[in-house]
């Protein structure tokens, strides 16, 4: 079984904040996207049951290196690189093409990622590469079972409200994960350290055969900004209510009002209940 | 009205429209009014032109409507081939989708195939002077808002997250063209077979993904006393969730923590069980359909964002709803017999 596994540096949504005296974002620190991490797990975990190969494989400039030494730590066997200076601006369909010439002349079985990434959460990378490379694609994936002699994969897909749908598709394929497929292992320092004497292969723009109109962006940004209120319907605040109510109104944003307040008996106040969620349909 | 139009993505199941996909209508007639475009949808399945009406009070012009059995449910590869020839056909301006499972899903897929920018979880749009297209959206975790324009050719495609926006219906009917498209259904195209499905079940579902849930809180006084609730829970096909205390006491696990720095819930009913109601707990529950809070407490802040409060004793009431629920299942039951 011969893996890819596309990854991306993320800043750290946890520390993250949003500067308004500079206009710029601060506390960008890089860190392994968490489903990204998590295909290169399941990559690995394939790779041990089965036997085969796994490359992580990033487009980034150079700190992105970090998170391909994490990847060595796990277990890849490869980690690759690629960037050119002369990709400035970068979307996620630049960088589906990116990913896609560089897999396109090496024969993978499988190609996994992230469903979505923590920062831009587009999740357009997946379905990009698969339909360049002409694979099946699919996303949102808790559950992965491989097939290598029937040539194909089963998955379950997360759908919404909890429910799965079981699918089957045959390989090469693209499959974007979500969080819960796996736990991926911890890297320990020592570990870490050992694969600094792997090297990381650095691949450019020439050697992909691109150029610069391959990887022109199709999204760009413009600016950033502090978090926008919601375009719910604003509300009117009661200027009757007492002071500390109104206090209380615009801090939970206007929740609508009490429509009943019951007091009776515990037995009655069931019989209230039951039928308000028999009025409701609920049950 | 000149260009190409502003086209919306309907998602339908089994004859209804889904609630997300007509609130992203909504943002996609406001933009066609801004852009001065026409308000298209796609909808395919079966038997859609019943529902079409349900769409009279939203200011839709055309519908291009794609029936065929095989459409019934979500075949990506189908439902893509057929999105791409709709939009090569008739050059849309914008294709909008709703931010859910399939929406997205779809919406990167048919960006990739037409080689188009993709714009995920739009919240805002903006006109600019000169007719460019500019986007507001969430980034990490929407702790910091980007504004992202498209570069490349139309039609623009955007998914756009119904949780930010607001049921709108326009006072005046409008009736609805419908396009009947000859689209090419390729079924050799299909290489992602479905094998089953799976129902959530109830008690194991995550919070943030059940249509309800039972909240409890400090005033369940004794572990003891969870039995109870789960008996409820069970007939209610509800998990159970609690705030911050509930955690601390060992009664539910910190995956089911709901609140700041819980999840964030929107189910249909929120039950919630001797929960006072602070604000860490009340930010996590405020997108709940109805919200039932059974306390001892009248001036408890909950009782401000509840839409029935009972005044009583939480395990009486358990007690006597859940016996009461059994009574009717058995009913029922015993009638369908």
């Amino acid at each position: 079984m011969n893996i890819a596994v596309c990854l991306k540096p993320v800043p750290d949504v946890k520390l993250i904040t949003y500067d308004l005296n500079t206009d710029s974002l601060q506390n960008v620190s890089y860190v392994p996207d968490s489903r990204d991490i998590v295909a290169m797990e399941e990559a690995i975990r394939i790779k041990e049951r089965l036997s085969g190969r796994v490359a992580g494989v990033v487009v980034g400039p150079p700190y992105a290196d970090a998170l391909l030494r994490t990847c060595l730590g796990m277990g890849a066997d490869e980690a690759i690189r690629i960037w050119d200076p002369t990709f400035d601006e970068f979307d996620a369909y630049a960088t589906s093409t990116v990913l896609a010439r560089f897999m396109s002349k090496l024969n993978y079985d499988l190609v996994l990622c992230g469903s979505n990434s923590d920062d831009e959460e587009s999740g357009f990378v997946g379905a990009g590469i698969a339909e360049q490379l002409g694979m099946p694609f699919l996303s949102r994936v808790v559950k992965l079972e491989v097939h290598p002699e029937k040539c194909s994969v089963v998955v379950e897909r997360r759908l919404e409200r909890g429910d799965r749908s079981v699918l089957t598709c045959p390989i090469p394929a693209v499959i974007g994960v979500e969080k819960g497929l796996n736990e991926p292992r911890y890297v320990s320092l020592g570990k870490q350290r050992s694969t600094l004497k792997i090297e990381i292969r650095k691949v450019g723009a020439c050697e992909l055969a691109l150029e610069r109109a391959d990887v022109k962006p199709l999204t760009k940004h413009l600016a950033f900004s502090q978090v926008r209120p919601r375009l719910k319907k604003g509300f009117v605040i009661d200027s009757k209510l007492p002071a500390s109510e109104r206090v209380a109104l615009i801090l939970s944003g206007g929740l609508k009002k009490i429509e009943k307040i019951v007091e009776k008996k515990p037995q009655d106040l069931a019989r209230e209940l039951m039928d308000f969620l028999t009025k409701n349909r609920i049950v | 009205m000149k260009g190409g139009g502003v086209c919306v993505f309907m998602e339908q199941v089994e004859g209804e429209v889904k609630e997300k996909s007509l609130l992203v209508l909504c943002e996609g007639r406001r933009l066609a009014e801004r852009i001065g475009e026409e308000l298209s949808i796609i909808i395919l399945g079966t038997n859609l032109k019943a529902l079409l009406p349900q769409l009279s009070h939203h200011a839709v012009s055309n519908a291009f409507v794609v029936e065929n059995d095989l459409l019934e449910s979500y075949v990506p590869e189908l439902y893509t081939n057929i999105l791409a020839q709709i939009a090569c056909q008739h050059k849309p301006s914008v294709v909008l989708f709703p931010k859910t499972v399939t929406g997205s899903d779809l919406a990167s897929r048919v960006a990739a195939r037409l080689q188009r920018g993709l714009i995920a979880n739009c919240k805002e749009f903006q006109v600019r002077e000169n007719g460019q297209i500019c986007v507001w959206k969430p980034i990490c975790d929407e702790k910091v808002d980007e504004l992202v324009t498209f570069v490349s050719e139309k039609p623009y495609i955007a998914t756009v997250n119904p949780d930010f926006l607001e049921l709108e219906e326009t006072e005046q009917q409008k009736e609805i063209r419908i396009i009947d498209f000859p689209v090419k259904i390729e079924e050799n195209s299909v290489k992602i077979q479905s094998v089953a499905f799976i129902k959530a079940d109830p008690k194991t579902v995550e919070v943030n993904e059940a249509d309800a849930v039972i909240g409890i809180g400090k005033g369940l006084g004794e572990t003891s006393h969870l039995k109870v609730i789960e008996n409820l829970a069970d007939l209610l096909c509800a998990p159970i969730g609690g705030t911050r205390i509930a955690r601390d006491k060992g009664w539910i696990p910190f995956s089911r923590q709901i609140g700041v720095s819980g999840k964030k819930i929107s189910p249909k009913l929120y039950l919630a069980l001797g929960i006072s109601g602070s604000n860490h707990h009340v930010e996590g529950i405020r997108d709940s359909k109805i919200i039932v809070a059974v306390n001892t407490d009248r001036n408890a802040p909950i009782t401000k964002v509840s839409d029935l409060v009972l005044i009583g004793d939480l395990c009486e009431v358990a007690q006597h709803l859940t016996e009461m629920l059994r009574a009717r299942n058995t009913e029922s039951e015993v009638s369908k017999k």
